[in-house]
């Protein structure tokens, strides 16, 4: 089995995690909030990911990070290293990925939560992003908490984009999709079975962890 | 003194509704403003424009000398920077939070101790103090309103507005607190612009009234006044006098003018010249009923009628009469047995004069 490989896909899936927290809680925020017309221009930029072929975006991504790509090169011009084929390439990767997969249920939880309730807060003479830290998101966070373990779990098991993005890197990039790829394509069952099977039961935990724990959060703060 | 509120807005939706409204409340003193009228009718939308929470089309909002809202000149103060309480239907109580936690939420400016005091303040006054550690949820519909107002008024608020604040609770409790919210609101001493479209509310609870039909504002005045002489047809029925029958002014003598309606003649005081038509106003509650006809009495109307139809209204009950026209009226349950009043029987429906109010039509 390759803990190496196991180790770097857990490192990798809680910093897009963390990544997706920072970013995609105001992105979807502001989708729940906004009246703007062209509004679902953005919601099918972030949707994206879900139906593009993994090896597409890994692609762009990779002529972007490229050295010779405007993202690539501005990072090279700043910290003289290079994205493509690291591991802080393979986590932009992996967060644009993943983006979906936590915005999605943010905007979802926050737009859930009773407007009268902000309206409320407002009146009461809370700002906009007062109203958001202490009425929304106190109400909203089991929402937040599947979209974080959903694009944890999506980024353990992502293959198309690590491939082309990050390539093959043992302890860089080789993660745990790569690794038990590796292992098939050697002829190696028995180590695929038993990384594949960490693998599972590990999502299974993760997964079943969550939801009991948003159930009982949720049936405590049933109104009425 | 300037007028405490005066509004003057208009709000377009797509599909074509619209809500216009213009009105003031009185500066003298805290005063209770109801704005009544049907489901629909726009009066939620009037609050939440005063609030801030919706924006006019066109108009004014003014508080004293503060003005909130100036389409034409680009101001609308955000709701966080007007002066306002609100209570919503169902009260909107934070559920993550405490009562004591929901209570000091607006205080979050004060320094801990000020923030404190006043809390407790608030919790002595609303009767919450026991209540202080609950979550909302846990409480009754009658303990969510105290939480509600202890909260809508916890940072003094230059006005306080209710939407039906009593429409969340069932009927029999909804008596009760009906008189406790009368009771606070005095208590407060804020001015307050209450929605209601129930009318012993509006009768209640206001001092002033707001009648609203088809998002337009149809009369404005003391409550008992709109009540007893509605300015039209239509503010008649909104504020619900049962009878409401069209009449023909056919003679004027001593002040009084006689009025042909159906195949009866009343008395009533005049209002319109003679061959003017007129609605017919009559509530259930000035009709008296006798059986058999003794004559003696200082009304002018005495109306041979037959019962024709005999409902529950509550702890009342609630007879239609024909006497030449249909006639609304309520008896208790007591005399409705000591006098026989069942279907077909037949009744004198007695009428003061001054109790038929007649409004001209056009």
């Amino acid at each position: 089995m390759d803990w190496t490989a196991i180790w770097l896909s857990i490192r990798l899936a809680t910093a897009t995690a963390l990544v997706l927290l920072v970013i995609g809680v105001p992105i979807a925020w502001w989708l729940s909030v906004t009246k703007w017309r062209l509004k679902f221009l953005v919601e099918a930029v972030v949707a994206l990911p879900l139906v593009l072929p993994p090896t597409v975006l890994g692609f762009y991504v990779l002529v972007a990070l490229g050295p010779r790509g405007p993202v690539g090169s501005a990072f090279a011009a700043v910290t003289g290293g290079t994205l493509a084929f690291s591991f802080t390439g393979l986590l932009m990767a992996s967060v644009l990925y993943s983006l979906p997969f936590a915005v999605q249920p943010f905007a979802a939880a926050f737009g859930a939560v009773d407007l009268r309730l902000s309206e409320a807060s407002w009146t009461l003479g809370l700002s906009r992003a007062a109203t958001f830290a202490r009425v929304v998101l106190p109400l909203a966070w089991p929402g937040v908490l599947a979209g974080l373990v959903l694009s944890f779990a999506h980024t353990l098991g992502e293959f198309g984009v690590v491939l082309m993005v990050g390539g093959n890197l043992p302890g860089v990039t080789r993660t745990v999709s790569i690794s038990i790829y590796d292992d098939v394509q050697a002829l190696d069952y028995g180590s695929a079975a038993l990384t594949s099977g960490v693998l599972l039961i590990a999502s299974f935990v993760v997964l079943s962890v969550t939801y009991g724990l948003q159930r009982r959060m949720v049936s405590v703060w049933q109104p009425r | 003194m300037a007028a405490a509120l005066s509004v003057d807005i208009e709000k377009r939706f797509p599909g074509g509704a619209s809500v216009r409204a213009a009105f003031e409340t009185p500066g003298e003193g805290p005063s209770i403003t109801v704005i009544f009228g049907a489901s629909g009718a726009g009066k939620t939308t009037i609050l939440r424009a005063v609030a801030g929470l919706e924006r006019p089309d066109r108009g004014t909002i003014r508080s004293g000398s503060e003005t909130w809202l100036d389409v034409a000149a680009g101001v609308s103060v955000p709701p966080q920077q007007r002066s306002v309480g609100f209570v919503f239907q169902d009260y909107a109580l934070f559920p993550h939070l405490s009562v004591a936690g929901n209570v000091g939420f607006g205080l979050g400016g004060r320094p801990s101790s000020a923030r404190n005091s006043r809390v407790r303040t608030l919790l002595g006054q609303f009767d919450l103090v026991e209540l202080a550690e609950r979550a909302p949820r846990t409480l009754s519909g009658g303990e969510q309103q105290r939480v509600a107002l202890a909260r809508a008024l916890a940072r003094e608020p230059r006005l306080l507005l209710l939407d039906e604040p009593l429409a969340a609770l069932d009927a029999p409790r909804r008596e009760a607190l009906r008189r406790e919210l009368r009771r606070l609101l005095t208590g407060a001493a804020v001015d307050t612009l209450l929605v209601t479209h129930d009318r012993t509310e509006a009768l209640a609870l206001g001092d002033r009234i707001v009648v609203v039909d088809g998002g337009v504002v149809r009369q404005v005045g003391d409550v008992a006044d709109v009540f007893s002489r509605p300015a039209d047809l239509d503010v008649a029925r909104i504020v619900g006098v049962e009878t409401v029958v069209e009449g023909t002014v056919e003679g004027i003598e001593d002040g009084l003018a006689t009025v042909s309606v159906g195949s009866a003649h009343v008395l009533a005081v005049v209002r319109a010249p003679v061959g003017r038509r007129v609605a017919v106003c009559i509530r259930s509650e000035d009709v008296t009923l006798e059986r058999g006809d003794s004559g003696q009495s200082s009304a002018r109307n005495r109306l041979s009628s037959r019962i024709v139809d005999v409902q529950r209204d509550g702890p009342l009950v609630r007879l239609t009469l024909d006497c030449g026209f249909m006639l609304s009226s309520v008896v208790t349950p007591h005399s409705r047995e000591a006098l026989g009043l069942e279907l077909g029987a037949e009744v004198t429906a007695v009428l003061k004069a001054p109790a038929i109010h007649l409004v001209p039509r056009d």
